[in-house]
């Protein structure tokens, strides 16, 4: 059980992580 | 620089808002992707629990296969046509496919630790080498965008590596058939069918879904940053090139 737990963990945080990142760098606007 | 404020009548705030729309249908559909592999799917008999680490890890890696197969096309379609939608696809698909090969091969190597009581470092299994070849090529990829002359230089070097790069594909899909090493063999492909219980096939199948309209959603954000960034880039270059050829004295 714990490393089933570990697994998911790890995965919800990269893929968690990259999204909540993507979406900031999409909505983070700047005009030159 | 100033901020932006996106406003109700911004074509392009309204597309962001768009994605974070679909971003948050994605996030929903593997909630119920979780739903599906913790409750649904039934235990396996022989391994216990760590067997739910199957759908994510293997959903990831053809979300992988997937985006890498991408890049292959963009950088075709640059190296045959110039074609810059293909370069910039191919640049966000890479960095869509890296994470999706990082989550396949941590989550991998978490399920062979109480299996096989597995040391990874010690063991030459021709999938996970084959695996960590591929995100060594694709974090290539990405490098040589960075370390190479912006431009057409860049998106060339990275082409000819989206293309040689894709080789390791198959050789990752078919290497538990080629070297007969610890990884296990096709499961869901088997001849014959899947070999496994139907419910635990349901259960892939919607988590292969729930990935995969996360992966197309990640891919299509990268693409917008990518293609923002090309034109800030543009603008740059040509207020520079205005500057250089302004007469003196003006």
């Amino acid at each position: 059980m714990t490393y089933l737990v570990l697994g998911y963990a790890i995965a919800v945080v990269i893929l968690g992580g990259f999204l909540a990142g993507s979406l900031i760098q999409l909505h983070h606007r700047h005009h030159e | 620089m100033a901020e932006v404020p996106p406003g109700p009548t911004d074509p392009e705030g309204a597309e962001n808002r768009r994605l974070t729309a679909l971003a948050g249908v994605a996030v929903a559909a593997m909630l119920v992707a979780g739903w599906a592999i913790f409750v649904y799917a039934p235990q396996d008999a022989l391994q216990g629990p760590v067997q739910r680490i199957f759908y994510l890890h293997v959903a990831s890696a053809v979300a992988a296969f997937g985006c890498f197969a991408v890049v292959l096309l963009g950088s075709l379609a640059f190296l045959w046509r110039g074609s810059l939608v293909g370069d910039r696809l191919g640049r966000a698909a890479a960095h869509v496919g890296l994470v999706f090969t990082t989550v396949t091969f941590l989550m991998g190597v978490v399920w062979a630790k109480p299996i096989w009581n597995w040391d990874p470092t010690r063991t030459w299994d021709a999938r996970l080498t084959s695996t960590a070849a591929l995100w060594v090529i694709y974090a290539g990829y990405l490098l040589v965008r960075r370390l190479a002359p912006p431009g057409r230089t860049a998106m060339r070097l990275a082409a000819v590596v989206g293309v040689i790069g894709f080789v390791d594909v198959p050789v990752v899909y078919f290497s538990v058939e080629w070297w007969r090493t610890l990884h296990p063999g096709p499961v869901l492909t088997a001849p014959g069918g899947p070999a496994m219980p139907a419910p635990m096939v349901v259960a892939y199948l919607v988590t292969q879904a729930a990935v995969g309209l996360l992966c197309g959603v990640l891919v299509a954000i990268h693409y917008r940053v990518q293609a923002r960034r090309d034109a800030a880039l543009a603008r740059a270059v040509a207020g520079q090139l205005e500057l250089a050829s302004a007469p003196e004295g003006r």
